[in-house]
């Protein structure tokens, strides 16, 4: 009996000590542990296959991690996602081949597991120590993300649909909570499995209690009075009437657009479009996209802002010319292959993510070499934030939910405006309401667990607004 | 010079270290394509033989006192093959494998892959896939419907989701069987209607969903939409 204590003991050890998605305070690979979690073979899908990609691309960059260490940080990211890519898109291959209707759901998920930040994480702390130990490593922090998928799973399936694994384990009359399937009830769940959870491994000795007055906090206070007497910039009335004019301008292009027919049609489709990129489907309350930077970045409302500006520029720009991109080079070349080869060949199909990193990969160095160049200033305030910008799940995301499926080139732009759009404004909101302290929290890692919850209250909110019918 | 031979390098050796990986990829790629279209081949089969009621075999299997049914994929081509005559659009730009995989083609403007039930010499139905863009309550992701009409081309037989990306437990409730059977029987002209807060009555009213009326909506002016374009194509083509 106590021998089997001991082993449970050290089991929940080896899996929640440093457990990136339930203890640690970071909130990396909360993308997809909250997306996926609706049901419990999306999640066993899931594990695998970040345990697979990481596994495999790790073993593939090893040999050459002299070569990759000497040169750059964006050089290393850029070539890390590429391998991971294509490790991805293999791991997703099988998956479309053997379990054909889990991979259905979570298809855009897969793909995302390139930016995955646990992934990009390990294999890059795992570069720079002994193979079988980075091994090790791997693979703990693997199995402890999908531990806690499992763990999610098993709370939010059972609620939400009454069944684990399609089969069902509570009665019919018992209700279904809806909301626990929804994207709300992702926030909902991991912030109360942080909470509760939290007593128990403090108790279990799993966890430790960090010194309570946290750096964070302290900071934030000592910041408090600097903010207060900054001064006030003052609107002068220029301005002001400029702004009136402008909204008024605004609004009656928008009225008086119909009176052009082609630019009606445009605006007919456009429109719907981005509302729904910005509002109704937003790429963070509703796609569950872009956790780790918004969690880090939303502790200053001013990194917040530049954070979003930058996010802005990037998504809009990378995704139009990954549109161009898809479209020139790999159906032109897939139309030109088949003509020639005995097999079907459909490039966009294999190479498609590999693709994507790279046009990003090389937008953002060549943005970044250009605004040192031209803008010295620009690139002092952002230049951190591009080099980020890299491993943003919602960059991918923007060109992977939308170009795979067809979508036309200003229909693709005006999506990925609107999710950049969508970031800034939760990004802010939500650096806006940290900033307000409503709960005081006492630790870093509780203070993570409030912005999910006040993520989840926003996503609430922004599901309602959804269900409003305009057009 | 210095910085041009530094990329040089670096774009060198990145080349030289995913050219393993890629060889794999396209390896995998060659292996799994087959199968993955295939799995579609039979959905969309599947699909077409369950609306027009035809039988197929459905193999059964017990492991631990859970029942699988799972269906012969086999006697479902045979039977399809035996029963559904499909009238594929004349440039035939539709390529097969493409519907198993990511992309969806440039659809040709007219004519669209018919199946046609023909039974004892006689018409039964005629169906057709129809995927589009922006409806429902997810309006930037596509929805695909089989839809299928009596010969009158007026009612429906009934529709069958074969892709969509609503959230599920609420809008992917329109998959459930309780949603798509109301449709059997409905009049299409002058147009279908959801209904919600009152009991759908009329020939062409069906219930929506609690909790999705987007969704619901969606597939109403979807299908609407859809039969527009339909007759349209179809003009004065009878049978």
């Amino acid at each position: 009996m106590v021998g089997l204590k001991r082993n449970i003991r050290k089991l929940s050890k080896y899996f929640m000590r440093d457990n990136l998605i339930l203890t640690a305070g970071a909130g990396l690979g909360f993308c997809s542990s909250l997306a996926v979690t609706n049901k419990l073979e999306n999640s066993l899908t899931m594990g695998i296959g970040v345990t697979l990609v990481t596994a495999g691309s790790f073993c593939m960059v090893y040999p050459f991690r002299r070569l990759i260490s000497t040169a750059g940080t964006h050089h290393k990211i850029s070539l890390l996602m590429i391998i991971v890519s294509v490790f991805v898109a293999i791991f997703g291959f099988f998956a479309q081949a053997f379990v054909p209707e889990v991979t259905a759901n979570i298809k855009a998920y897969i793909d995302l597991i390139t930016t995955n930040c646990i992934v990009l994480a390990v294999i890059s702390e795992g570069l720079t120590v002994d193979f079988w130990e980075a091994q090790k490593k791997i693979l703990k922090a693997c199995l402890g993300y999908s531990a806690a998928l499992i763990l999610l799973a098993l709370f939010r399936e059972p609620l939400g649909f009454g069944t684990i694994m399609g089969f069902s384990v509570s009665s019919d009359s018992f209700p279904r909570v809806v909301l626990m399937v929804t994207p709300v009830g992702g926030f909902f769940a991991l912030a109360a499995f942080r909470l509760l959870l939290r007593p128990f491994l403090l108790k279990a000795g799993i966890v430790f209690q960090e010194p309570s007055s946290c750096e964070c906090a302290a900071s934030a206070n000592c910041k408090t009075p600097v903010v207060a007497s900054r001064q006030k910039k003052k609107i002068s009335k220029l301005s002001l009437i400029t702004i009136g004019l402008g909204f008024c301008l605004f609004i009656s292009l928008v009225i008086h657009v119909q009176t052009i027919s082609s630019l009606h049609a445009y605006f007919l489709i456009l429109c719907p479009v981005l509302l729904n990129a910005l509002f109704f489907d937003g790429i963070v309350l509703s796609k569950l996209l872009g956790m780790c930077p918004l969690i880090n970045k939303s502790r200053q409302i001013d990194a917040a802002w530049k954070m979003g500006v930058a996010v802005i520029i990037v998504t809009t720009l990378s995704t139009a010319l990954n549109w161009l991109v898809y479209h020139a080079i790999l159906v032109k070349c897939s139309d030109f292959l088949s003509k020639y080869s005995p097999l079907p060949v459909r490039l966009e199909n294999i190479f498609y993510l590999t693709v994507f990193i790279v046009t990003i990969a090389v937008f953002v160095q060549i943005l970044s070499v250009l605004l040192r160049r031209f803008a010295r200033n620009v690139y002092e305030e952002m230049g951190q934030f591009l080099e980020l910008i890299t491993v943003n799940c919602i960059v991918l995301a923007s060109a992977t939910f939308t170009i795979p499926t067809g979508a036309k080139f200003l229909v693709t732009t005006v999506t990925a405006f609107g999710y950049g759009l969508h970031w800034m404004m939760v990004v802010v909101w939500l650096a806006l309401l940290r900033r307000q302290r409503l709960f005081v929290p006492t630790t870093a890692w509780d203070e993570d667990t409030i912005a999910i919850l006040l993520l989840g209250i926003m996503a609430a909110i922004f599901t309602g607004i959804g269900m409003i019918h305009i057009f | 010079m210095e910085e041009f031979k530094k990329i040089i390098l670096r774009v060198a050796s990145i080349l030289l270290i995913t050219f393993l990986p890629c060889a794999g990829l396209i390896m995998v790629y060659f292996y799994t394509t087959p199968r993955i279209a295939e799995y579609y081949d039979v959905k969309e089969k599947r699909a077409v033989l369950d609306i027009f009621n035809i039988p197929y075999r459905v193999k059964k299997s017990s492991i631990m006192g859970f029942q699988f049914k799972s269906p012969d994929k086999k006697d479902i081509k045979e039977v399809f093959k035996k029963n559904i005559t499909v009238e594929e659009p004349a440039p035939a730009t539709w390529d097969v494998l493409s519907a198993g995989t990511q992309t969806v083609q440039e659809k040709p403007e007219i004519g669209k892959k018919m199946f046609k039930y023909v039974k004892d010499g006689k018409m039964q139905g005629v169906g057709f896939v129809e995927s589009k863009m922006g409806y429902g309550y997810n309006k930037s992701s596509t929805m695909s419907l089989f839809i299928c009409v009596e010969p009158d081309l007026e009612t429906l037989k009934g529709i069958e989701v074969l892709d969509h990306s609503e959230t599920p437990g609420l809008g992917g409730r329109i998959t459930e069987e309780q949603f798509k059977k109301q449709f059997a029987g409905k009049k299409l002209k002058p147009k279908i209607l959801v209904v919600k807060g009152r009991k759908a009555e009329g020939a062409n009213e069906v219930d929506a969903i609690t909790g999705a009326t987007n969704t619901s909506k969606g597939i109403e002016s979807f299908l609407n939409d859809a039969m527009n374009e339909f007759w349209k194509v179809q003009g004065d083509i009878k049978w």
